[in-house]
């Protein structure tokens, strides 16, 4: 491997009291190597909206660290991987520093080939954080034997009063739903294309901004299209 | 032999992304800075500054931290609205700093 084909990325970010920062990355496919590490911090009442879209490389990492570091801080993450070979991992922890702060996260992994997703996501509430409210979920549909999803959601809750729910689920196509569609007329490649769509559906819909929101759902059909 | 020792799956965080077999840590070790390419809205954009906020960081970041001569950082003033588009246009160890004022 040369070292163009390397990149390794620290990336710190301040949102100050009352601000929203959205930060979207689109990773195409490539054949490097990518470790891109993001450190945020959310002062009160700053809102911090991301959105990641991973389309492989030889091995591609997203790192981020989110602190809510006052009342009424946001983080809201969402993530789409698809993936027909190579490897795509977002690792988040995100830390509630202070009570009254929300999290939510929601990433999304398509895995056919050789391809290998992951996310591994830690929650902590740290002491004295009341009120802290987080949801992470995690999903991935396997299309292949030799595809594979690792999903790790984890929570560390030392406050009393708080509300954190997590989940995490690997599964195939549903069978019946195709079955449905084919029943309907639509070809098995179409009704198979409309089902990953739909899977993938409610992290893409997470970006607000239309023309961004567009050009995502560009990019992954065109990987949908390409999956083995 | 390189000093660099990069993380591989022993190491729980990267149990699933073994980095060790993925690059040779002489690549990592003379990648040079990485090159990037701002285009901004209504943020400024000046030089890193010579003392950088720190938060937590993974293994790799301290390398990139250690390694990265020089990056880009981006500002938003207070009640700016700015669009930022910032792309890496060569590869190596980066580093970049964007602070969001209040109510930006």
């Amino acid at each position: 491997m040369q070292t163009e084909d390397f990149a390794n990325i620290a990336v710190e970010i301040i949102v100050g009291e009352n601000a929203k920062f959205t930060h979207v990355r689109h990773a195409p496919r490539n054949d490097a190597v990518q470790v891109v590490d993001y450190s945020v911090r959310v002062a009160a009442g700053g809102t911090y909206r991301a959105h990641f879209a991973n389309f492989g490389g030889k091995l591609s990492r997203t790192e981020l660290h989110i602190a809510l570091e006052g009342k009424g801080a946001e983080a809201h993450l969402s993530g789409v991987s698809v993936l027909n070979d190579g490897h795509a991992d977002v690792t988040t922890h995100v830390t509630h520093a202070c009570g009254k702060t929300q999290s939510r996260q929601v990433f999304k992994h398509v895995a056919g080939g050789h391809a290998r997703g992951v996310y591994q996501g830690k929650v902590s509430v740290a002491v004295g954080a009341n009120d802290s409210d987080s949801n992470q979920s995690a999903k991935g549909l396997l299309l292949g034997n030799r595809a594979e999803i690792d999903l790790k959601p984890e929570l560390e809750i030392l406050a009393d009063d708080v509300k954190c729910a997590h989940g995490a689920a690997v599964g195939d196509l549903d069978a019946e739903s195709l079955f449905y569609l084919r029943s309907r007329g639509i070809p098995e490649a179409e009704a198979r294309a409309l089902l990953m769509r739909a899977f993938i559906g409610d992290a893409v819909e997470q970006i607000e901004d239309e023309s961004i929101r567009a050009s995502i759902w560009q990019a992954v059909d065109a990987a949908l299209e390409g999956l083995s | 032999m390189s000093a660099v020792v990069l993380p591989n799956r022993r190491i729980e965080d990267w149990k699933y992304s073994d980095l060790r077999n993925a690059v040779d840590a002489d690549v990592v070790a003379s990648a040079p800075t990485a090159a990037w390419s701002v285009a901004s809205g209504a943020a400024d954009i000046a030089d890193l500054p010579a003392i950088m906020p720190r938060g937590e960081h993974g293994a790799m970041a301290d390398i990139a931290i250690s390694s990265a001569k020089a990056g880009p950082c981006l500002r938003v003033a207070k009640d700016q609205v700015a669009a930022v588009h910032l792309t890496l246009s060569e590869g190596g160890h980066g580093r970049a700093l964007i602070v969001i004022d209040n109510g930006a």
